[in-house]
């Protein structure tokens, strides 16, 4: 990872900031997918596909999240 | 992480040192006169694990060796010199370290040199990096990028907040955007750029979106293809119906022509014997009119050939007779009518009898005169008319001789007539057979040929109008496809619609998150900088608070309510810096360890123990290496002795052997 492995305890502290600020299930879904793709393969040039293909999973309705 | 041992082989002073960093307390100081290679001893881990050497003179040299590309010159050359001559010469780093996991692992680097053809030395192409590292049993794994896994675990942007020597120290805050700098320690020593990293892909990500949006808006566009698509629609149809109708008449007329087959028989056979029956029928005709033309040829002929032939027919018997008499002398000549009165007046009579009036022989006399005269009037007439009969019998001759190959003609004609009336015979006879009535089968046959024109004009036109629909379908599945595309454009275009309200709406919250943990984050490191400075600095009536404000400014605040971070002395810069660096410590993801060179030199002795006193409380369980003047390890050895600190190693220049050593 870019910058460096987050520690368990750091990596547990910014989920749960992310988790407190998403408004809905869905963002918060989908800011966990990109917060683990950028701990797994966060250097990878491929993420803008990789971000693009969360935001579809998680942004369409039929991907059964409840508000 | 724990840096258990470094050992350096050729590297500038040092021959071949192996330097252990006890693992009791983490502290470890490493005491040595200016010149003995403490410096050198940072610039080796920072060669080691980045390739460069960052501090001092080596730094300088690092440059200028880098704008000459002959390479850096880390080799201790001077006294190697002999060495250097006999072959390649090795200068290796490799520093020993225990991984957050326990297990560990063995950095090398390594770079050769040799003398090149101007007898300078320099070095052999670039340095070469290695990883060993512990796996499950005894043994040690070649990490595979050793680069990638220094990266990991000592990233090379957080080195100046790690390794740092009292120049660095003392310039920390005074080198320009501080708060930048600040800001920027804050965010990668804490790992908070993880969310940083978040906010800028999700913003290229809805830029992206954005963009695709802003092309994709063609209003217009799919209602005009639909308008085309219906129109095609429309026209096929027309021409589907055409042609189904067509194929239909096609059908019933070909099923009416099968039944008029049927009725006519063998159409083929019948239409043979009828033309032939009209073919002969209109050869007699023919005849006919020859033979009536030949006989109007011939009245014509006759017609003015006719008095004379007649003519002469009449008096040619006579003529010849005539003629014949007259040459016999049967015929008298003629007498003179004057010498027959006279003679009657006479009474002269031949016989000798008186001829007087009302006697029998004046009567028979009389009588044969007349008789005479008459035989006499006609001879002469009938030898007058010897040259108009000759004519008339050549003209008769001449007649003759024009009418007979009319007649042959005429003979001729006849005859074939008569055949081909025969033939009619045979033909009428042979159309009975085949049960042609003449007129059904011409009203039949007219309405076969009728449907054959028929039949031909539809199977040309079915096919016209089979290759126009055909044509139309092309058109109407290039529309299609096209409608399909704009119905995909518009769907990806809601897509995207959509997604960019949900990409904004994560944007927004790794913002938040992002703002909230950094600032967070900076309070901490705020609140432990207050800590750590008041704790090392000596004047606490003067300085009341050290604090990093909202937009990264680090500030000393005085009794006076002045700040002071711009006026602080040189010994004071160095505790903002420690204060500093130990406060990025209260928040780092990153357990590194610190390596200080000469970080006391510039503070007084009594500030030295503070400073000494407050690093060690603050240390947390990291590792401290220190590289100390011996001064300036003698004003603090009683502090670091109290706090259990034993591994102290001593380390100077040997002049005569022209490296450095370890003094036990």
């Amino acid at each position: 990872m870019e910058g460096g492995v987050l520690s368990a305890d750091r990596q547990s502290a910014i989920q749960t900031k992310l988790e407190q600020v998403a408004d809905t299930e869905k963002v918060r879904v989908a800011l966990m997918d990109m917060f683990f793709f950028e701990q797994d393969e966060g250097e990878t040039h491929q993420y803008k596909r990789a971000y693009r293909s969360i935001l579809e999973k998680h942004a369409s309705p039929s991907s059964g999240e409840v508000d | 992480m724990r840096f258990t041992s470094v050992r350096l082989q050729n590297y500038r002073q040092y021959r071949d040192v192996t330097l252990t960093f006890g693992a009791s307390s983490g502290v470890s100081v490493i005491v040595g006169k200016t010149g003995s290679g403490k410096t050198n001893l940072l610039n080796a881990l920072t060669w080691c694990l980045y390739d460069e050497e960052a501090f001092g003179a080596a730094e300088e040299a690092t440059r200028a060796s880098r704008k000459s590309n002959k390479g850096m010159p880390l080799a201790n050359i001077g006294p190697l010199g002999e060495q250097l001559q006999q072959g390649p010469l090795e200068c290796v780093v490799e520093l020993g370290l225990v991984d957050d996991d326990g297990r560990k692992a063995v950095i090398r680097r390594e770079a050769a040199y040799v003398v090149n053809a101007e007898g300078v030395p320099e070095r052999q192409g670039g340095s070469q990096l290695s990883v060993l590292r512990q796996n499950g049993a005894s043994g040690y794994d070649r990490v595979e990028d050793p680069d990638h896994w220094i990266s990991r675990r000592l990233p090379k942007h957080i080195r100046p907040y790690y390794m740092l020597n009292t120049e660095r120290l003392n310039q920390f805050f005074h080198q320009g955007a501080e708060s930048k700098r600040v800001r920027q320690a804050i965010l990668e020593i804490a790992k908070i750029n993880t969310l940083d990293r978040m906010k800028t892909r999700l913003r290229q990500v809805r830029d992206e979106l954005l963009s695709a949006v802003g092309r994709s808006d063609k209003g217009g566009l799919l209602e005009g293809l639909e308008n085309e698509r219906v129109e095609l629609d429309h026209r096929i149809e027309v021409l589907s119906s055409q042609i189904d109708s067509k194929t239909l008449n096609l059908e019933s007329l070909e099923r009416q022509m099968d039944a008029l087959n049927d009725r006519m028989g063998d159409v083929d056979k019948a239409s043979k014997a009828i033309a032939d029956y009209n073919g002969v029928r209109e050869r007699l005709q023919r005849l006919d009119e020859e033979l009536e033309e030949l006989d109007e040829r011939m009245y014509s002929r006759l017609v003015t050939s006719a008095p004379a032939v007649l003519c002469y027919g009449a008096v040619s018997d006579l003529v010849l007779k005539v003629d014949e008499a007259w040459k016999a002398g049967r015929i008298p000549a003629p007498i003179h009518p004057d010498f027959v009165q006279e003679l009657l007046n006479s009474h002269l009579c031949v016989c000798g009898r008186g001829l007087e009036a009302d006697t029998i022989a004046r009567e028979q006399v009389e009588d044969l005169l007349e008789r005479h005269r008459e035989a006499s009037q006609l001879g002469a007439f009938l030898q007058a008319q010897r040259g108009p009969a000759a004519v008339l019998r050549r003209r008769a001759v001449d007649l003759e001789t024009d009418l007979e190959p009319i007649r042959l003609d005429i003979r001729d004609k006849e005859t074939q007539r008569d055949g081909l009336r025969k033939r009619l015979e045979v033909l009428e006879q042979e159309l009975n057979a085949l049960g042609v009535e003449d007129d059904l089968f011409q009203v039949l046959k007219a309405q076969w040929d009728a449907a054959v024109r028929q039949r031909d004009a539809l199977t040309a036109e079915i096919p016209r109008l089979e290759s126009k629909r055909e044509s139309l379908q092309e058109d109407l599945g290039k529309v299609r496809k096209n409608i399909e595309r704009e119905m995909k454009r518009r769907s990806d275009q809601q897509e995207h619609y959509k997604l960019l309200e949900f990409a904004e709406q994560c944007l927004a919250a790794v913002d938040h998150a992002h703002s909230e943990l950094i600032t967070e984050t900076r309070l901490e490191v705020s609140s432990a900088l207050n800590d750590s400075f008041l704790r090392m600095i000596w004047k606490d009536q003067t300085y009341v608070a050290a604090s990093i404000d909202q937009d990264y400014g680090v500030g000393v605040e005085m009794a006076k309510g002045y700040d002071a971070a711009a006026d602080l002395s040189g010994g004071e810069d160095v505790c903002l810096a420690l204060s500093f660096s130990q406060a990025l410590g209260r928040v780092s993801d990153f357990d590194v360890p610190l390596v200080f060179d000469s970080p006391l030199v510039k503070v007084d002795d009594e500030v030295k123990v503070l400073v000494a006193q407050t690093m060690l409380k603050n240390l947390n369980g990291r590792q401290l290496i220190l590289l100390m003047k011996p001064d300036e390890f003698g004003a603090v050895e009683s502090t670091f002795v109290e706090s259990g600190v034993s591994s102290v190693v001593r380390i100077e220049f040997d002049e005569a052997a022209q490296s450095t050593t370890v003094v036990i």
